[in-house]
């Protein structure tokens, strides 16, 4: 059964989901969920809390099933998830590092785990790593939308609201913006 | 111009880049050592940046939250399961039948509501072992799903034909519509009608059973190279067809005791215990061995209706002669 739904495109599986198919939603979840965390997490610190929301916006999806029109399913999934990542950490109960306060996104000292502590303890990246997260909101948001295997060029223009060329010239900056860091770098990478 | 060859090295990184551009590529790195670092650098930060944010999730945990909530907004939407009592206990016994009725019955029905979508789309109906349920065609024909069976169909039927694939065992309500003959295809052998009732059972391995209830269907057998057979049935006339031997029988039946099973009756007429073994199996999700071969080929008839698994071993085992042994999902014959 499962191997019908492999098959099928986003927009036929929301044509199922319409028809009360959970079937549809579980594979639709399995297409995007790795990419929708990781995405999610260029905007949230906590890790977990990224996967939550995810979690959210599937249950979200379901209940809207009837009533929500949906043309290109996967901007609708990477915007929706975008929005509650904003509104997440707007809300003042819940302490996040929000990534618009760069410096003390660096220099706090965290809790818990998050996307770049827990990599670049292990890896030689740890700079590197650490020089992204310091960017320009929407630098950072390009040059690691670019690494996801779900997103091209077009897909990232449609969810971010900005012409491909944009994108194109978003992610070079990014990177004489990080190559610029590198160079100045006391550790001099 | 730098731009350019950032792009040609994010292609690169990306194992999309082509030869003439790799080509391109290798020039401009060669070309100073200025390039080279710029390209070592490029491709540390794209590392760095595919490596960010990866890390093992928690899918299945995160999948099972919404699972939960799926299942509990279809529980909240569809009608209760229908509890049905029945009255106290009834016990017929005629020769070699033995009927029974059990104090309560439990119907449940879950209709699989095929609401008028747009898209063409196939859907796929499949009961697990112990479950059946009665599904609404776009066209507003009934059918009823055995247990251990599973049939699929454009969700948006064609305008010329109404065609339903089944493997298993079903009964069909056509509804009557004189240009869109309904089709119900089972390997080779295929049944039309225009409007009916009838009840098929297509089990793989085994003889397709067609057993017609009201009006009139055509049944035809599909030949490799050999003209193929069509055969007419009418009401309480039944076709065994064997695909492989293409060996066809017809005889007549009571064709309600057939697709009785959809009332939660089980009929058995003059049917080995293996075979009846393979519709309780079916029926009320259990697996039932044979300790001795020859009690597997004793032929019984038997009729249940609306009974527990263990009234049904006990009148089974009793007519056999044999003994029963229930553990948990596991019945042993002996």
């Amino acid at each position: 059964m499962e191997l019908n739904y492999r098959v099928l495109n986003d927009e036929d599986l929301i044509g199922l989901i319409k028809l009360n198919d959970g079937l549809a939603l579980e594979c639709l979840f399995n297409r995007y969920y790795q990419s929708l965390c990781r995405f999610i997490a260029i905007h949230l610190k906590d890790y977990s809390r990224a996967e939550e929301l995810i979690a959210d916006l599937f249950i979200k999806l379901w209940d809207n099933r009837s009533t929500q029109e949906i043309r290109s399913v996967k901007a609708y999934l990477f915007i929706a998830a975008k929005n509650m990542a904003i509104n997440h950490a707007q809300r003042p109960k819940n302490k996040i590092d929000y990534c618009e306060d760069y410096e003390s996104a660096v220099e706090l000292p965290h809790t818990g785990p998050n996307p770049f502590d827990i990599i670049s303890s292990k890896e030689a990246y740890h700079e590197m790593m650490q020089l992204i997260w310091l960017l320009p909101e929407r630098q950072r948001e390009v040059l690691l939308m670019s690494r996801l295997e779900d997103l091209d060029k077009n897909n990232i223009a449609a969810i971010l609201g900005i012409s491909v060329r944009t994108v194109e010239t978003t992610l070079y900056q990014a990177i004489k913006t990080l190559q610029h860091m590198v160079k100045t770098s006391p550790n001099q990478l | 111009m730098e731009e350019y060859y950032y792009q040609l090295i994010a292609h690169y990184f990306n194992k999309s880049i082509n030869s003439e551009e790799l080509q391109q590529l290798k020039y401009w790195v060669e070309r100073n050592e200025s390039n080279q670092r710029k390209f070592r650098e490029v491709l540390r930060i794209l590392e760095a940046a595919e490596r960010y944010g990866q890390q093992p999730t928690s899918q299945a945990k995160s999948w099972a939250l919404v699972a939960n909530h799926v299942s509990q907004s279809l529980a909240n939407e569809e009608p209760k399961p229908k509890i049905k009592k029945l009255g106290g206990w009834h016990r017929y016994a005629m020769a070699a039948m033995v009927v029974m009725v059990c104090g309560i019955g439990l119907l449940l029905f879950k209709s699989d509501r095929a609401k008028t979508g747009q898209q063409t789309i196939v859907k796929v109906i499949s009961n697990p072992n112990g479950e059946q349920r009665s599904i609404t065609m776009p066209d507003g024909s009934i059918v009823y799903l055995n247990a251990g069976s599973r049939m699929s169909y454009n969700a948006h039927f064609s305008t010329d034909k109404r065609e339903v694939k089944l493997e298993g065992e079903a009964f069909f309500d056509v509804v009557h519509e004189a240009r869109r003959p309904f089709v119900v295809r089972t390997g080779k052998v295929s049944t039309t009608v225009l409007g009916t009732s009838f009840n098929i059972k297509a089990f793989p391995a085994k003889a397709v059973e067609v057993t017609v209830e009201t009006g009139k269907v055509g049944v035809v057998l599909q030949r490799a190279n050999k003209k193929d057979i069509i055969n007419f049935l009418l009401p309480n006339e039944q076709l065994l067809i064997d695909a492989t031997t293409e060996k066809i029988v017809k005889q007549s039946i009571n064709a309600t005791d057939v697709s009785g099973w959809k009332q939660y009756k089980l009929v058995f007429y003059n049917m080995s215990m293996q075979d009846i073994a393979a519709s309780i199996e079916r029926a009320y999700d259990v697996k039932i061995s044979f300790k001795q071969p020859r009690t597997a080929q004793l032929k019984l008839t038997a009729k249940f209706d609306k009974c527990g698994i263990k009234q049904v071993m006990e009148v089974l085992s009793k007519l056999a002669g044999t003994h029963y042994d229930i553990k948990q999902n596991n019945i042993t014959i002996y």
